[in-house]
Order: C-alpha cells, then structure tokens, then sequence
C-alpha cells in the first residue's frame, strides 16, 4: 500500500482558464473553418440575401469569441504572477536546466528510460507545448487574428496597432493562411493534450485528468515531489 | 518641344472645352478624397504649372499598365498621362527610336537632374547580371540605377514594378525584383495591379503635378485614396457574402443570381485596390460583377496564392509543401498523425508497462 498525499495544485483562475480557453478554441474552430470554407449550405434556393446572414453571423461570434479569448489569455498571464507556484513556469526554454530536465522527461516518453521525472505542475515536454502553442500560439492568432479584422479599416486604430503584421507577414493573404494553420497546430494540440493526460491518469494515477476540475493531484509519499 | 507649355494649353489644342476639363477636375479632386474646394486647386495646378518631365522606362513586362490608359474610355484620362506630363521617354509611345530616343532619356535626365520622375512599367531582372532584360544594350537593372540618381521621385506602375508579378512568381528564373528591392533611396509611390485602373494612373499625376509631393500612401507605399480599402468591403456581391449564398460552380442557379464568388477563388478578402468603387472602363463594370471572382492582381504574390491549384481556389497552399495541398489537407493530415501517433505510443506504453510490471514487480 502507497501513501497519497492530496495537494492543491490548479487554483480555481487556473481551472477557469483552463476551461474557459478550451470552450473559446473550440467555437473559434468551428467558426473560423467555416469562414474560411462555408460549406455549409441551410439551402439553396429558399434564402435570401436581405434575411440570411449566416457568414455574418459566424463571423460575428468568432470576432466576439476572439476578444474573449484574449481577455482570458491576459487574466491568465496575470495569475502567472499572482497565483501560486504551479501557476507559472519556474524554468524556459532559454534556461539550460530546462532542456536537461526536458532530455529526460522526452527519454521517458521514448521508452528509453523507465522512470518518469515526477512533476506535480507541468512537466518540461508539456511546457514546450504550452509555451509555443498555448503562449506563443495565442499571441501570434490574436495578432494575425487582429490583423485581418483591422483590414475593414486599414487606416483605423486596429489598422494602426495590427496593420504591421500584414506587412511582416507580406501581403494579406497570408496572413489569412498561417492564422488557419494556426489553428490546425491548436487541434493537433488538443489531440496530444488529452492523449498525454490521459496517459498520466492511467499510468501515473495521480489525479490529473481530475485535477482539472478539483483542483487537487495526489502525490505518493514515498517520493520526492 | 513644348516643355513650357501647360496641360491645359495641350487639352485646349486639342478642341477639350473648358467645361469637360474641369469634371475631369472635379472627378479627379473626388477620387483622390479630396474636398470639392480642392478640384479648383486642381483645375489651377493644371493650367498653369509645367508639366512634369518624365522618362517613362518599360522594363520586364507586357505593357498591359499602358495599355490600361491608352484605352481608356474616359478620354482626358488617356490624354493625362499623354499630356500632363512631358513624356521625354517612353519607348511604346514615343516617335523616335533607337539612338535618337536613347539620347532624348539622356537629355531630358540631364537637363531635369533633380526634377524628373521616373515612372517604371516593368520588374527588373537580377539574375545572371540582367542580362534577361537589355535595352540598347543596357540592362534594365543598370538603367534604373543610374536614372533614379537623378529623379525626384519613382513612380512604380503597375504589379511587375511593385511586387514581381508574374516573373517574379515562382520559381522566378530570372531572378526578377521590383523596383523597392533595388532602390532604396529615393520616394517610390506604389501603384500595383495588372493593370492598374487608368484613373488610378492619372490620379497619381494629377496629385503630383497639383500639389508637388506623392500622395499619401499607406504601409506598401500604395496611394490610400486607392488601395486604402479591400475590394471585399465594396463589393457589389457583398450581401451575398455576409448571407452565406456562395456560387459553387460557375454555371449554377447562385452564378445566374449573382452571389458572392468566394468559393470560386474570390481574393476580393485579400485585395486593396479601387476596382470596387472606381470600376473599369469609365465605371462600366470590373471582374467581379461580371462574374468573375477577383484574383487578387494588385497583392503581393497573387500567381502563387492559389494552393497549388488554380486561381479558383480560396484556400491557399502552404509554402514548402506538395503541389495541390492547402492549408485544410495539411492541417486534417496533422490531427490525423496526431491521432495515429497518440494510439501508437499508448500501444507501445501498455506493452512496455506489462513487461515491466513482469519482470520488474517492485518498479512504481
Ligand atoms: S465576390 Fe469576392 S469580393 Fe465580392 S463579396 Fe464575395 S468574396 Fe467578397
């Protein structure tokens, strides 16, 4: 028999976030494939253009998901800093020490090396992740996001704050293909995201998949955590 | 010839009357975005300032942007490029040729040093010293260099001269370039499209000639009063667009109604230039409401941004990758080997799990 310690690790902001973010990919998903490919047609004949708005209307939920999504990005950014120890990264990837803990979390997940690296917060592969989907990810969809709507109004404020990534990227259009890439990168996210925490769950049996919702992970007692 | 003389002299030559100069004025002060004052500015700008010398060079293109004003259907618009300006060197118009109209770029550079505009139709090949564009046994890139050393300011006509267009689409095997990639010191005004609309061209002039400085221009160096908005948000189809009603082929039921071309490749969402408000052909109708979608001829790139396929096609490719596959296949193809590569390794884990749990009963 093992001892389980229960310890607070996901503070409620953390879950809301968690939650919240995973709601607002999803619906900026589905909009988002729609406006770029509306295959869906309610009918063909019968509608008519004074009454029907339905690209108006996918577009409008997916402007107004957009900005909530960003303003939960930034309270979470703000939790990194007043939230407790598992709310932020304690190591990046500019950090040597990170890729020596990385080089051994990864070896695990090959099969070269039997022990996991017991970690209660995010491991060193899922910190990748997080930092260059959900971090650098969100940023650069809610620039090139913010670009493309600043298009209305070139000369608008938007125009001025965003209108450079247009630029950068060289001309409209693809600014439209790499956000739609982006968002393919965030599902091949969500695929590997559950996959591997479901995998702890069953393997490691410490609580993650509930974690998310309590809040709380078990951790064995005769480990160091 | 002529130097002195004004554009209203040339126009009043011509039998133009007073009345029809000045719409052309007033047009001309409402397309630029200009106050209705201003068209006087205009109207007294033309009749008496002299003209603008400028040498007008033709370098890797088809002379569609010529074209484009010399068919106008508005006739002082032809004429404006013709005659507001002091057309010293323009190998498609002049008289002269050979060495006599070599010598005519050469005086005119000579004589305006500091002055002249040089108005560029064409990209500039770079690749194997330039040799795939010589005229009078100069290169293009050599004559641009030493022509903008002297000019006041460039003026890059039309998609070859600003972005590349077709000869800088890939794989590019001339090397060509336009002219913002090799002259980085003098103002360059941006006037892309292929062609660009002959009122844009003679707008521009006017605009110079009125008020001695270029136009504003946005980002890319593209005149705002024509590139400032996307032919999307003036699209005539537009309402067609928000509904939802897309043409699906070109010969169905929404083709006949007049929906939204979008699916069909529509770059109008991607595209700044004046097609939607201004139109072609003295507003007689441009691409779109004819029923073709808009193929983003003014943007950047505009030949590769078509997924690998064609121009009817929305989505577009993603660079590097097969020929024919856009950003949705590509993205479908990596949830896929997501997915597949998440059962592979839960495969291997349980079997690796059960053999350690075998072999090794005290690990964990
Ligand atoms: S036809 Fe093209 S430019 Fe017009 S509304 Fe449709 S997508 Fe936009």
């Amino acid at each position: 028999m093992k001892l389980f310690k229960r310890v607070y690790v996901w503070q409620f902001p953390v879950r809301m976030y968690h939650w919240l973010n995973a709601l607002f990919v999803m619906i900026l998903f589905v909009t988002g494939i729609y406006i770029g490919r509306p295959e869906l047609r309610l009918s063909v004949i019968t509608m008519d253009a004074t009454t029907a708005f339905i690209m108006g209307k996918f577009f409008t939920v997916h402007m107004l998901v957009g900005y909530l999504f960003v303003a939960n990005f930034i309270y979470r950014v703000y939790w990194a800093y007043a939230g407790n120890q598992y709310a932020r990264s304690h190591r990046w990837p500019w950090q040597k020490q990170y890729w020596l803990d990385f080089r051994d979390t990864l070896l695990h997940y090959l099969f070269l090396k039997k022990q996991e690296p017991h970690y209660l917060g995010h491991n060193p592969l899922a910190n990748l992740a997080y930092f260059f989907v959900v971090i650098l990810g969100s940023g650069f969809m809610a620039f090139s996001g913010f670009a493309m709507y600043s298009e209305l109004h070139p000369d608008g404020m938007t125009g001025h704050l965003f209108g450079w990534v247009i630029q950068v990227m060289g001309a409209s259009f693809y600014v439209h293909m790499w956000h739609r890439l982006g968002a393919w990168v965030f599902m091949v996210f969500v695929v590997i995201h559950l996959y591997m925490s479901l995998r702890h769950e069953l393997f490691v049996r410490d609580g993650t998949m509930s974690s998310i919702v309590s809040g709380y992970k078990y951790e064995a007692q005769d480990k160091k955590g | 010839m002529a130097r002195e003389e004004t554009f209203y002299g040339v126009l009043e030559r011509r039998g133009v009357s007073r009345r029809d100069f000045l719409k052309f004025c007033t047009v001309m002060a409402a397309s630029l975005g200009l106050s209705s004052s201003s068209a006087a500015t205009i109207a007294e700008a033309l009749e008496t300032k002299r003209r603008l010398p400028v040498i007008w060079r033709h370098f890797q293109e088809c002379t569609c942007c010529t074209e484009s004003f010399i068919r106008t259907a508005h006739p002082i618009a032809g004429d404006i490029v013709l005659n507001m300006i002091s057309l010293d060197y323009d190998e498609t118009l002049m008289a002269a040729a050979g060495h006599h109209a070599e010598a005519a770029a050469k005086q005119s550079m000579e004589e305006n040093r500091g002055n002249y505009i040089l108005a560029v139709e064409g990209a500039i090949p770079t690749g194997d010293d330039g040799i795939y564009c010589c005229i009078g046994g100069r290169s293009a890139l050599e004559m641009l260099q030493e022509e903008a050393k002297g000019a006041k300011a460039i003026i890059a006509w039309g998609s070859c001269a600003v972005n590349g267009c077709v000869q800088a689409a890939k794989p590019n095997p001339t090397g060509s370039v336009p002219v913002q990639a090799i002259i980085k010191d003098k103002p360059i005004i941006n006037v892309p499209g292929c062609p660009p609309i002959a009122e844009v061209m003679a707008g521009v002039i006017t605009h110079i000639l009125t008020f001695d400085r270029l136009p504003d221009v946005d980002n890319e160096g593209r005149p705002k009063a024509f590139y400032g908005h996307r032919i999307h948000d003036k699209c005539n189809r537009r309402a067609y667009f928000d509904a939802g009603m897309f043409v699906q082929n070109f010969d169905d039921e929404g083709a006949r109604q007049g929906w939204c071309l979008y699916k069909m490749g529509c770059k109008g969402p991607n595209t700044y230039n004046a097609c939607s408000n201004l139109q072609w052909n003295g507003g007689v109708s441009y691409p779109i409401r004819s029923g073709h979608p808009c193929i983003g001829c003014s943007e950047k790139g505009f030949w590769d941004n078509n997924g690998g396929q064609s121009m009817y096609t929305h989505l577009s490719g993603v660079p590097g990758m097969q020929i024919g596959m856009n950003v949705d296949t590509i993205g479908v193809m990596a949830v896929g080997a997501a997915v597949a590569g998440a059962a592979a390794h839960a495969t291997i884990s349980a079997v690796t799990k059960k053999v350690g749990e075998s072999s090794e009963p005290n690990d964990k």
